[in-house]
């Protein structure tokens, strides 16, 4: 009995050593295998593929917003941008230095600064939940407009050579004040008689763009459209002109209600932003697609704010990756300053 | 928000008659009252119209005239359709849970009634089938006493873990009971024992060698269990369950097969997941030895006829010693030399657990996802996985996932040297058990691995005669055939 | 007479090992649940919740109960994978696709019916984005040219696959997967919890069963301001 007791401690060791060790590397093999999935089918839907032809725009530039959220974007001059997000301002040089830095009392949800055309050049409108604060800028308070509703929800601004244009996503309304904070007057009331169903919202998002040729422009996002209102007439409730259609395809706006973001180059063509899929795309003055500024590829996430400069280049607020993003078309010279990312 | 008290409206010329907006609600409710003393005078529909204007521009007024919140524009329903609400079925209510933590109390009360006092075979078997269909197929959920030993680790790992106390509750009764009543949970209240109770149809003898170092894997899985609980990592007792998905009937197939394959093994195996597997059996095991009423196979006094020799499926009867002592001093020798190592055994294991914690830590989803996205940032070629493409997709910095990777880690450490020690101190307590020569002057089952089934007690000439079913003179035979050396080691005769 | 005793003594001595120990196991139990949610928060998918997210709110710690836990998905931190549809333990998942009805912009061109590629809107079987064709979709009035229709889940055909969901968050993201309860039973471990590429999953209390996105929150307290408003109105 010694001996098979002995003989049996034995065996029962390193088969328990064995099975120990088999057992574990068992469980550690499955664990392990249990968390490899790969992404191989795509279960997220996918964008539309692009004809390398149609990209007309490469990133030239892009500078880092020191905001945990930004939301809007306007240009100051050629060489000053101004990005609103949290409860400040930041006015950026083009080479990412902050130049100014201006505390708000609350989170701002748009801007706009008055370009040389404007009567106050490089006047800053900040536009918050139902009032519009106008800065000069060296960040003093110049006025401070009072709201044309108290339910409004101020999504963006736009501003003219006399004219603030403020798009009210709650009243569903185009506000338009004088350079002094008057209230002229709205655009967007349904007009039965004309068929004008006045702006279709489903969607947190409006925007307006002013253009040179005196027409403000404003997206109607669940009619798939941009609509073009005549300010300089107060009769004209109805816009004067309206362009674009819904389409699968990349010559028209995606889903239910797109585009989210436009701006009007100088020329009169347009740069609109959508969400779904983030494509930033060219329209021309007629409303016919031109080309891609960028998309899904570029973009993570749909573009926070979206402005063009005087050289047709694109500025493109990415909120996701907290930076300001800068496309400069592929012909131009002016590509030299930033390849070294590549 | 100077603004806000303020209501100033747009120029006259611009306003439009639906949506008047200077109006403040109290003026608006006063001309409603107005119009409606109107209509009562007049009674002509035109006013009548007019009225009903103005509750609509009134109704719209204050339904908009609310600053402050930020807008998801609803359209603007005019054909009188009411925004429905989502519906949400309720949980399980409440009194369910209290129902099973009855049903626990009951069953582990009845069954230790049944094992110990009545020596009832036929009733265990009875609450068996009970325990099945109720707490394993119209149950289904969880928590199991089995699967609550990681919440119950999480809670002790986790502070922010909220273990609620029906868990603690389901997990601490069986323990009691087992403190004083041996592992009757085992026999007949646990769905997962009682279903392989059933099956153990004609369950052969595994070796005595395999079935000690076999013996030892539950133990090892507890400690594993425990750790990767504790460290919020996985609850592998749950995700290893081999007969849950046969309860609920669906699955992965590769559970399916395991718990089948568990249960087909369990025909010829008594009870191979409770013996084998089972990290809640190990816990009882340690504190069945304690227990105040065990299990006994005869209900008197032992006549050694080792007739219950081959009554137990699950190797859990010891028998009378019969062998004389071996060499005394070689053996305390022995037993000195393995006590003396012991410490040493753990403190390998306790090494060897601190070697495995980088391993052990990478079974945590944060910290995999964190060597993931550190392996795909260095080289973008590999590709990503859906766990990498959705970190990308919230926008979270990176740095603070590998913070948070390397915290998870760090908990780990004092983890796997407690789980190498452990698993040390198994092995070690195996060996000092083994090396002890067991004086026992009559068969008796073992304390720790008995499971309080009950198949002991048919098999006893003693109960026989306790039930009336043999004579005391049968009885005496039996004695005699124990008493006389029976050549070569042969069965004694059967009746 | 002293031989006697010793069973006597050592019996005595073990049941009162046994009541100190019994007694000492449920006030160690009794510790854990006055302890229980007290700490900061976990990061695992088994702790009450989940881990921080930039975009998720600030998670509470979970008030003690006296109720159970049950499983649930965080509507901003879910990606939409199919995982709910695969790793069930139930044969139909216990996850369903669910429509808050306040944040729909009940579209025409809805992204979350139709499939984002090449739409139809026509409401023939070959152009649904669902599988079983589980969402309905109704009529429910016309402005000018601009149709709205409602999108309602039929729960019964409903797989939890979750590609509604992500076609939805293209647009306003008012469709999302929620653990439903009726069906769920509840497992330990949540099979689907862990596998969720997201950590989406996590215990929330059996009385608060249900969890909502972020944009879903403002847009029901919107909501019910408008009813509010309306019943303010016609009292």
């Amino acid at each position: 009995m010694t001996a098979s007791t002995h003989k049996l401690s034995a065996i029962a060791g390193v088969s328990a050593l064995l099975a120990v060790a088999a057992i574990t590397a068992t469980v550690v093999g499955l664990l392990l295998s249990s968390d490899r999935r790969v992404a191989d089918v795509p279960s997220q839907p996918q964008p539309q593929q692009i004809d390398p032809a149609l990209q007309l725009y490469r990133q030239a530039a892009e500078l880092a917003v020191a905001l945990e959220e930004p939301r809007a974007l306007a240009l100051l001059d050629e060489q000053r941008v101004v990005v609103a997000g949290d409860q400040v301002l930041l006015i950026y040089r083009r080479d990412g230095t902050v130049l100014k830095r201006i505390a708000l009392s609350e989170p701002p949800q748009c801007v706009a600064a008055g370009s040389s055309h404007h009567l106050y050049p490089q006047r800053i409108y900040v536009g918050f939940r139902n009032h519009v604060k106008v800065f000069d800028t060296a960040g003093d308070l110049i006025a401070v407009w009072q709201p044309p509703r108290d339910n409004a929800d101020l999504l963006s601004i736009a501003v003219a050579q006399r004219d603030v244009f403020v798009a009210d996503i709650s009243n569903r309304l185009v506000w338009r004040y004088d350079t002094e904070g008057r209230l002229l007057g709205s655009f967007g009331t349904p007009v039965k008689s004309r068929g004008y169903p006045g702006f279709v919202i489903t969607t947190r998002y409006f925007d307006v763009a002013a253009s040179n040729d005196g027409l403000l422009y404003a997206v109607n996002p669940r009619l798939l459209r941009i609509e073009g209102f005549d300010y300089t007439n107060p009769e004209q409730q109805v816009p004067v002109r309206h362009w674009g259609r819904g389409s699968p395809q990349l010559d028209g706006f995606f889903g239910c209600c797109n585009p989210i973001h436009i701006a009007v180059f100088a020329d009169g063509r347009f740069a609109t932003a959508e969400k779904g899929f983030p494509w930033v795309k060219i329209f021309s003055r007629q409303g016919e697609f031109e080309g891609v500024v960028a998309g899904p590829a570029e973009l993570a996430a749909p573009a926070a704010d979206l402005t063009v400069d005087e050289d047709n280049n694109v500025l493109v607020l990415d909120a996701a990756a907290k930076r300001v993003r800068i496309f400069a078309p592929k012909n131009s010279q002016d590509v030299s300053d930033s390849d070294k990312r590549q | 928000m100077i603004g806000r008290r303020r209501r100033t409206g747009p120029p006259a010329e611009n306003c439009q008659a639906a949506d008047e907006p200077n109006a403040a609600p109290e003026a608006q409710r006063r001309a409603v009252r107005l119009y409606s003393v109107a209509t009562l005078r007049r009674g002509s529909l035109c006013s009548m119209l007019v009225v009903l204007a103005a509750v609509v521009v009134w109704l719209f007024v204050a339904a908009t005239l609310i600053a402050g919140e930020p807008v998801y524009p609803l359209p603007e329903f005019t054909s009188g359709y009411q925004v429905p609400d989502a519906l949400h079925p309720p949980p399980r209510p409440m009194w369910r849970h209290y129902a099973d933590l009855a049903y626990l109390v009951v069953a582990l009360a009845l069954a230790a009634y049944f094992a110990l006092v009545l020596r009832w075979r036929a009733g265990l078997l009875g609450l068996a089938v009970v325990s099945v269909i109720w707490l394993g197929f119209w149950r289904k959920g969880c928590v199991c006493a089995v699967g609550a030993i990681q919440n119950v680790a999480l809670a002790i790992g986790d502070p922010s873990y909220a273990i609620p106390p029906l868990v603690i509750a389901i997990f601490l009764l069986p323990l009691v009971f087992t403190l004083f009543f041996g592992r009757v949970f085992c026999a007949a209240v646990c769905p997962l024992g009682a279903v392989q109770e059933l099956v153990a149809v004609r369950p052969l003898k595994v070796p005595r060698w395999l079935d000690h170092a076999l013996g030892l894997l539950p133990h090892v899985y507890l400690g594993a269990a425990v750790v990767l609980a504790a460290t919020g990592t996985a609850f592998v007792i749950c995700r290893y369950d081999p007969f849950v998905n046969l309860f609920r009937l669906g699955g992965s197939a590769g559970m399916l097969l395991f718990g089948g394959g568990m249960l087909l093994l369990g025909l010829m195996v008594g009870r191979p997941y409770c013996r084998y597997l089972c990290p809640y059996g190990a816990l009882l095991s340690l504190l069945s030895p304690l227990a105040r009423w065990h299990v006994r196979i005869t209900p008197d006094e032992c006549i050694n006829c080792r007739m219950c020799e081959e009554a137990c499926p699950y190797g859990a009867i010891l028998e009378s010693t019969t062998t004389p002592p071996p060499d005394r001093n070689w053996g305390r020798l022995r037993l000195g030399l393995l006590l003396l190592s012991l410490p040493v055994i753990v403190g390998v294991f306790a090494f060897a657990g601190y070697q495995l914690h980088w391993p052990l830590a990478r079974l945590h989803p944060s910290v995999s996802l964190a060597v993931r996205m550190q392996a795909e940032l260095a080289d973008p070629s590999i590709g990503t996985t859906e766990a990498s493409d959705s970190f990308r997709r919230t926008g979270r910095p990176v740095e603070e996932l590998y913070a948070e990777a390397e915290q998870i880690r760090r908990r780990f450490i004092p983890g796997s040297v407690f789980f190498g020690a452990w698993v040390g101190l198994v092995f070690g307590v195996k060996l000092v058990s083994l090396a002890v020569y067991p004086f026992r002057k009559q068969y008796e089952p073992h304390k720790g691995n008995c499971v309080s089934c009950g198949r002991c007690y048919w098999y006893c000439p003693v109960e026989q005669a306790r039930l009336g079913l043999i004579r005391d003179v049968d009885l005496d035979a039996y004695r005699r055939a124990a008493q006389s050396p029976s050549p070569g080691g042969d069965k004694p005769r059967q009746l | 007479m002293a031989i006697d005793n010793i069973p006597t003594r050592r019996a005595f001595l073990g049941d009162v090992f046994r009541v100190l120990g019994a007694g000492g196991m449920c006030c160690a139990g009794l510790w854990l649940t006055l302890r229980a949610g007290s700490g900061p928060q976990g990061q695992s998918p088994q702790t009450s919740a989940g881990g921080k997210s930039p975009a998720a709110e600030p998670l509470q710690p979970l008030p003690r109960r006296p109720g159970s836990y049950v499983w649930q998905i965080d509507p901003d931190r879910c990606v939409a994978c199919d995982g709910c549809q695969k790793y069930c333990v139930l044969d139909v998942s216990a996850v369903k696709a669910v429509q808050c009805f306040a944040l729909c912009g009940y579209c025409d061109v809805c992204t979350g019916y139709f499939p984002t590629q090449g739409y139809v809107l026509e409401t023939g079987a070959e152009n649904h984005l669902c599988p079983t064709g589980a969402i309905n979709r109704r009529f429910v009035e016309r402005h000018g040219d601009e149709r709205f229709f409602e999108y309602t889940i039929d729960e019964q055909k409903c797989i939890g696959c979750g590609k509604c969901v992500a076609g939805c968050r293209l647009m306003n993201g008012s469709l999302y997967l929620q653990v439903r309860h009726d069906r769920c039973v509840n497992c330990n471990e949540c099979a689907i919890a862990v596998a969720c590429p997201a950590q989406a999953f996590r215990r929330v209390p059996a009385t608060e069963p249900y969890l909502l996105g972020k944009n879903m929150k403002t847009a029901i307290a919107a909501l019910e301001r408008r009813r509010q408003a309306a019943g303010g109105a016609s009292t």
